[in-house]
């Protein structure tokens, strides 16, 4: 057998001559107790979208760091912006998340800190989202500030039945500053969300002190993912409807129609083609959101590069019923 | 004993040829680094690092450590259910297999593979030059690839070549080269090369620079858990 096994090991080094070059060496990707990584990212728009021609320019550093040393279990990501325009310039810090310490396992947990919870299945906005600061439509991914929070999680999984697994999280949050948006005008300190993987569908069961809703995600057919929420709370009701569709040739299509708590109305449509005429790294996109109450609209076409040294260049062009607007904007990741 | 060896074959094929070969490539629950290289006409090429988990035949979840750009960049698949986890940024997302997370001639199901035989059954089957030719179908229409021609070293029951079709096209053929002694009886191939008529001159690589048997517990492959990937390293 171990003869067998070297004769094989030599076949198999004789036969793979053209990539004798390629090592990988494992080691070097351990886990260390200390780690960070971050980005600077510089976002220069012109234009007269908001009714007067503006130069506007945006930096941010940020930095996320990781201490994992037994009992310590320490995360930080804080930002440092500064911004400048025709108007003047600002500079601001954020600790945008802060886990200060996790106890338990992938069973049951209890995580303490600052920490930004995405619920709901909306890209662009969701009913559900009771514990996430407000998503600005054309860029929701730059919602990243958290609130400071107590989180349990309990998870269990089933061998047999219709729910292959469950996941309920408990949220107590305390009453200080930065948590001020939750805590006007009405009060929300408490939350419960029950998890299920239920056949092949995604199911949120929430609970609030003074709200409550649900949400669901599953695949309609290869490719094509359908999701909805729908939340209640002291300001009325919110619904979200959305698909989402990706094809073999890499092209996902989202769109997705919602009414949020103040009876707005709004739908959202965003097209992306990776690698589009065989540039590879590269995307091109276009993203229209039309508010049918106030009947405005916002355009965002553009693409973005990846030139595999940490560099990602993303250049737009901004339309809406006041003008047109240009974007640039540079990411360094580290 | 050589009836034993002239039996071989037929008892494989009866405790399940797809199996074995399966369980040849992988332990029913392991870790895994790996790397993923993209190698454009040029030379060009966008390395990816992986710390990938397994259990059964159907969990698998992964975790980005390289480059920066993706690094805490999570993947989990549960059978056909694939999610995309990007941390601080978005929810997980549900994703599709044909679509790739790294670009390059790898699609998601390609990196997130599931056992062979949980996706295929043996159509036909024969012995040539030492090798056996596989003539794979899929169990049922949600599998990425309807069909694969696999050809297997008789020995060792390593695949040396895998063909995979889509709606009777070539889509891509995958090799498998360069077997490796990962430490505690797990022998088998470290380097994996991808190219596809689709994209002629692009080649994608996957190096295996450890794999270890280890048991999880279930609840590590569901989607809430899957921000946490990096605490079982």
């Amino acid at each position: 057998m171990r003869r067998a096994a070297a004769a094989l090991l030599l076949a198999g080094s004789l036969a793979a001559g053209e990539y004798d070059d390629f090592d990988f060496d494992a080691a070097s990707f351990e886990k260390r107790t200390f780690a960070y990584q971050g980005y600077l990212r510089s976002d220069n728009s012109y234009g007269g979208t908001t009714g007067t021609r503006l130069l506007e320019s945006s930096s941010e550093l940020n930095v996320e760091a990781d201490l994992d040393k037994t009992p310590l279990n320490l995360h930080l990501d804080a930002s440092l912006t500064y911004r400048c325009s025709d108007d003047g310039s600002e500079a601001s810090d954020a600790l945008l998340n802060a886990l200060v310490q996790r106890f338990g396992d992938e069973h049951a947990s209890l995580s303490l800190g600052k920490e930004v919870l995405r619920w709901g299945k909306g890209y662009a906005y969701s009913p559900v989202a009771f514990f996430e600061r407000p998503r600005e439509l054309l860029y929701p991914e730059r919602s990243r500030e958290g609130y400071w929070m107590a989180h349990a999680q309990m998870t269990r999984t089933f061998d047999k039945g219709p729910v292959a697994n469950a996941t309920l999280s408990l949220l107590a949050l305390p009453q200080v500053g930065e948590n001020a948006p939750l805590l006007e005008p009405e009060k929300r300190r408490y939350g419960a969300k029950l998890y299920l993987l239920a056949g092949e569908s995604d199911i949120d069961l929430i609970l609030t002190e003074n709200g409550c809703g649900f949400d669901l995600s599953a695949n309609a057919a290869p490719g094509v993912e359908l999701h909805g929420e729908f939340a209640r709370s002291g300001d009325g009701e919110s619904w979200l409807l959305g698909l989402r569709y990706q094809s073999a040739a890499d092209l996902t299509l989202i769109a997705e129609y919602a009414k949020r708590f103040e009876a707005q109305r709004f739908g959202y449509l965003k097209a992306t083609r990776k690698e589009p005429f065989g540039i590879v790294y590269s995307t091109l996109y276009a993203l229209f959101t039309r508010n049918v109450d106030s009947d405005s609209f916002r355009f965002l076409g553009g693409g973005t590069y990846d030139f595999k040294n940490g560099f990602t260049l993303d250049a737009a062009l901004l339309r809406s019923g006041s003008g047109y607007g240009l974007k640039a904007i540079f990411y360094y990741y580290f | 004993m050589r009836l034993i060896l002239l039996l071989l074959p037929a008892l494989l094929w009866s405790a399940g040829l797809l199996e074995e070969i399966d369980s040849r490539l992988q332990p029913f629950s392991y870790e895994s680094y790996r790397q993923l290289i993209n190698i454009e006409p040029d030379g060009t090429q966008k390395e990816f690092v992986m710390y990938m988990i397994k259990k059964d035949r159907e969990k698998v979840a992964s975790l980005f450590l390289s480059p920066a750009s993706d690094k805490g960049r999570a993947t989990l698949r549960r059978g056909e259910n694939m999610w995309l986890f990007i941390p601080g940024i978005a929810k997980p997302l549900r994703i599709a297999s044909m679509q790739s997370v790294t670009g390059g001639v790898f699609n998601n199901a390609d990196i997130m593979r599931l056992d062979f035989s949980v996706e295929y059954d043996i159509a036909a089957q024969e012995e040539r030059e030492g090798r056996y030719i596989l003539q794979l179908k899929a169990k049922h229409g949600g599998v990425t690839y309807e069909a694969l021609e696999m050809e297997v070293d008789k020995k060792s029951l390593f695949p040396e070549k895998i063909d995979c079709f889509a709606g009777g096209i070539l889509l891509k053929t995958i090799r498998y080269l360069k077997p490796k002694d990962f430490g505690n009886g797990i022998v088998r191939p470290s380097l994996l090369e991808t190219t596809s008529p689709l994209q002629k001159g692009y080649k994608s690589l996957m190096l295996f620079g450890k794999i270890a048997k280890r048991d999880f517990d279930d609840a590590v492959f569901t989607l809430e858990n899957l921000s946490r990937l990096d605490d079982l390293r």
